[in-house]
């Protein structure tokens, strides 16, 4: 195997690849990349099993053929090399990689390709795309909801695909975050409900510019955004009915200025528990009170002028789990639905256009 | 301060007007006070002994009476010769007698507690056992009876509670309270810790000494003048006449070590430690030194310590005899389910991990653990995860067991409700239910039907609830 490339348009591809290989070494070869040269174009393949991504870069190809070699080390070198620089990459003895570039010269230890797990190859029939710029501001309103600790609970967010409609929906148990989006260039044939890995979002993110297609089969998702495609297991566990639990009809509605609101909370949350992170908010006419207290450390209050005409409610919530909530959205305010203490309450931006964003957020007992 | 506090001085009668006074810097708020603190940690360039009291150099002053103005109202209350009153007490035979707790005497160990009548022998908690008996042949020695203390700190403690929440336990039978938040409630803070003192004396049948002062070191060192099972409290003004002439030994913090040092000083009093210069105690005994500085004068900014969370909480009990038994084994799981949420509850936190512990005849330990997503503390739950991790665990041995335990970690305090479980409070209120019950009858006085059949196995006292082999109190 023998290509040479510009250093430019191969670092690119290796850096997307840093995410997607295993760093904690279970098996060795998931921390090499699966480097294929065909005819004008070498094909960059890393894994974990769990999630893909295969990547393409037009190169001159003088000797097609496939190794597999560090993830890590391959790109620090071709980082490390001189910008604008063409390097060449060349299969030397058996399992051994030239690298050179100038007068800068690499060898480095390889794996055979044959040890290399398979990465499916997708056909893309399903003609589902949306712009990869949606589906990220989507991710960042969901992310922040799945569940931290991965023994609790489902790593994942799920998104159901409808007619001209895209959602995204996340949560830990105690709270959910969902997201919609209008998207009229979609038709499917029926359907789509998939949770979506939180590693997987988290590459999603760091795309460039486009469209993503997105294509499915029994076991694997599929997200190709120009020359790189993004390959992720499906994850077997149930969603949880998450529309049974959006409240509908929650008689007591506050409407809060965003930025006041989030910075009260801010400083109360000062003095709170230092694990669960609780707040008591007093809901009274045209007022909101909160309230913290730690034993160890002292208590903190304030108050805010809202507009409020329901009952009298006192209510405590996990401080952290509704700043990340208000921070992740935009527009000026929020509107605030609650039942009672012990039922969930409902969040969502009062004035905002384009997306649509719903939380929902079960109280705390203090 | 906010306007609870405030109102609390009102009611107290006010402190003299402040006095000229000389070289502390701070005006009184506990936040001054620590800026202070924080000004005059430089140390002296040498020693200087203090200059001596004459026209010229007028003796210093304590503390300027303003620091009072804002003053608290802090209760401290210690049970005299606690394990040795609880002996006396279970046994009349032993009154006016010479009791040491902690082992017989020609046991290795310590005492742990010996009473008045030991103490006049020169006798001393921290002795060891054999110079006891040397000092004192005539003392009667008992081994003690942790589990037996415990519960009547409980019920110290029970008591303690209910004239207010702000109580700092500093250990079994030692607690200060601050009375300040609570003084809408009672007209006058003296005539509460008297009766506080009387109560505690009717209910438990112990003596104990109540001193009263405007921060802790000051209640502290009122006790030690209020000892044996008297009360004193140093009248507002009268904080710098009752300091002058303690022994420097009677400050908390002043052990063996500072005091040979200080007496090198000629200082013998608290009056005298007046006259050294904060920066020279500083040089001497480091932070210590601030310390004393401080407490010398009453000042003390520590605040009223009322509930730490644990880091986690279990209740274990060894068997009188093996046990294999399902239906019993069970029974003791409960009962022990049964104590861990109480002590939960106490300390106002929820669990997220509970973990069973069971230990064969071959003294081998096996634990099995759940985390939780959402964490619990009412005995319907706990008991439920204890059951489904335990009967594995005992099926898969065919040893009897010897010992069970339960354990709660990774406490929180305050749990987010489940989004996808139906909400009830009926757990909670039943907890809260049953603690009221206990309250008044004793933890013994309702039990469920499983803890019941370990009327087959134990003495049940309805105070206590059963009396197991082993202290299942744990930490």
């Amino acid at each position: 195997m023998q290509f040479t490339i510009r250093k430019e348009a191969i670092l690119d591809e290796l850096q997307m690849l840093q995410g997607i290989v295993e760093k904690r070494n279970t098996m060795p070869i998931l921390a090499n990349v699966l480097i294929q040269a065909s005819e004008g174009t070498v094909e960059l393949t890393g894994t974990d099993l769990e999630v893909g991504l295969r990547t393409h870069a037009e190169a001159q190809v003088e000797e097609p053929g496939a190794v597999t070699i560090s993830g890590k080390k391959i790109f620090e070198i071709v980082k490390s090399l001189p910008d604008g620089e063409a390097v060449t990459f060349k299969e030397d003895r058996d399992l051994m990689m030239r690298v050179t570039a100038g007068e800068s010269e690499f060898k480095v230890v390889c794996l055979p390709k044959d040890d290399y797990p398979q990465v499916p190859d997708p056909k893309f029939e399903s003609k589902i795309s949306f712009p990869v710029s949606a589906l990220q501001d989507m991710i960042d309103r969901v992310f922040f909801a799945i569940a931290q600790e991965q023994r609790y609970y489902l790593n994942g967010a799920l998104m159901v695909i409808k007619p001209k409609s895209l959602e995204l929906v996340s949560t830990d148990g105690h709270r959910l975050s969902y997201c919609q989006r209008p998207s009229p260039e979609i038709q499917p044939a029926k359907e789509l409900r998939v949770i979506i890995a939180k590693k997987t979002l988290n590459e999603l993110r760091k795309f460039g510019e486009g469209n993503v297609e997105f294509d499915m089969d029994e076991n694997n998702l599929f997200f190709r955004i120009g020359a790189r495609t993004l390959i992720s297991r499906v994850i077997e566990s149930k969603f949880p009915n998450f529309e049974a639990v959006i409240p509908k009809d929650n008689p007591n509605h506050a409407v809060l200025p965003r930025a006041a609101f989030t910075d009260a909370i801010r400083r109360v949350s000062l003095l709170s528990a230092e694990r669960s992170r609780g707040i008591k908010f007093t809901l009274e006419k045209n007022r909101i009170r909160l309230f913290s207290s730690n034993p160890e450390m002292g208590e903190a209050r304030d108050k805010l002028d809202i507009e409020y005409k329901g009952a009298g409610i006192e209510v405590g919530f996990n401080s952290q789990y509704i700043l990340e909530f208000l921070t992740t959205i935009g527009g000026e305010k929020i509107r605030l639905e609650l039942k009672d203490e012990n039922s969930a309450a409902l969040l969502k931006p009062e004035d905002e256009e384009g997306l649509k964003s719903l939380y929902v957020l079960m109280p705390m007992k203090i | 301060m906010n306007a609870r506090s405030g109102a609390a001085v009102s009611r107290l009668p006010r402190a003299a007007p402040a006095p000229a006074f000389g070289p502390a810097r701070f005006d009184g708020t506990p936040a001054a006070a620590r800026a202070a603190a924080e000004r005059a940690v430089r140390p002296a360039p040498f020693l200087r002994l203090p200059p001596p009291a004459d026209e010229a150099h007028p003796p210093l002053r304590p503390l300027p009476a303003a620091f009072f103005a804002s003053r608290r109202f802090i209760v401290h209350v210690d049970i005299d010769a606690f394990f040795a009153s609880v002996e006396v007490l279970l046994n009349p035979a032993l009154r006016g007698q010479p009791v040491v707790v902690g082992g017989l005497p020609h046991e290795r160990g310590v005492a742990s507690t010996c009473s008045y009548e030991a103490r006049r022998y020169g006798v001393h908690s921290g002795m060891a056992l054999r110079t006891a008996f040397k000092l004192c042949p005539q003392a009667v020695f008992v081994r003690g009876n942790y589990r037996l203390y415990q519960s009547f700190s409980e019920r110290f403690f029970r008591i303690l509670r209910q004239a207010t929440p702000d109580v700092e336990e500093t250990s079994i039978d030692e607690a200060y309270l601050d009375l300040t938040r609570c003084c809408h409630l009672y007209p006058s803070f003296s005539r509460t810790a008297r009766d506080l003192q009387a109560r505690i004396e009717g209910a438990t049948g112990l003596k104990v000494s109540v001193g009263v002062g405007p921060t802790k070191v000051l209640a502290k060192l009122a006790t030690g003048r209020a000892k044996p099972a008297g009360y004193f409290e140093i009248p507002p003004g009268g904080e710098e006449e009752f300091l002058r002439g303690l022994p420097i030994d009677s400050l908390p913090g002043i052990g063996p070590k500072t005091q040979v040092l200080l007496r090198m000083l000629a200082v013998r009093t608290i009056g005298d430690l007046w006259g050294l210069p904060r920066g020279s105690l500083h040089s001497i005994f480091g932070l210590g030194g601030d310390d004393i500085y401080l407490h010398s004068r009453g000042v003390d900014i520590r605040p009223i310590v009322t509930a730490t969370v644990p880091k986690s909480v279990s209740r274990e009990t060894t068997f009188l005899e093996d046990l294999w038994e399902e239906r019993l084994l069970l029974a003791h799981l409960a009962y022990l389910c049964d104590r861990l949420t109480l002590a939960l509850r106490q300390n106002r936190c929820y669990a997220h991990v509970i973990e069973v512990k069971a230990r064969t005849s071959d003294f081998r330990t096996e634990v099995r653990r759940r985390l939780l997503l959402t964490p619990c503390r009412e005995m319907g739950d706990v008991f439920r995860i204890a059951e489904e991790l335990f009967l594995p665990l005992l099926r898969g041995t065919r040893l009897a067991l010897r010992l069970v335990g339960v354990k709660a970690s990774d406490l929180v305090r305050g749990k987010t409700l489940p989004l996808f479980e139906r909400v009830s409070d009926k757990g909670e209120r039943l907890g809260a239910a049953l603690d009221e019950v206990r309250d008044k009858y004793g933890f013994g006085s309702v039990l469920t039907v499983r803890e019941k059949m370990l009327d087959e196995i134990y003495p049940s006292d309805p105070d206590r609830g059963f009396i197991l082999k082993t202290a299942s109190l744990t930490r």
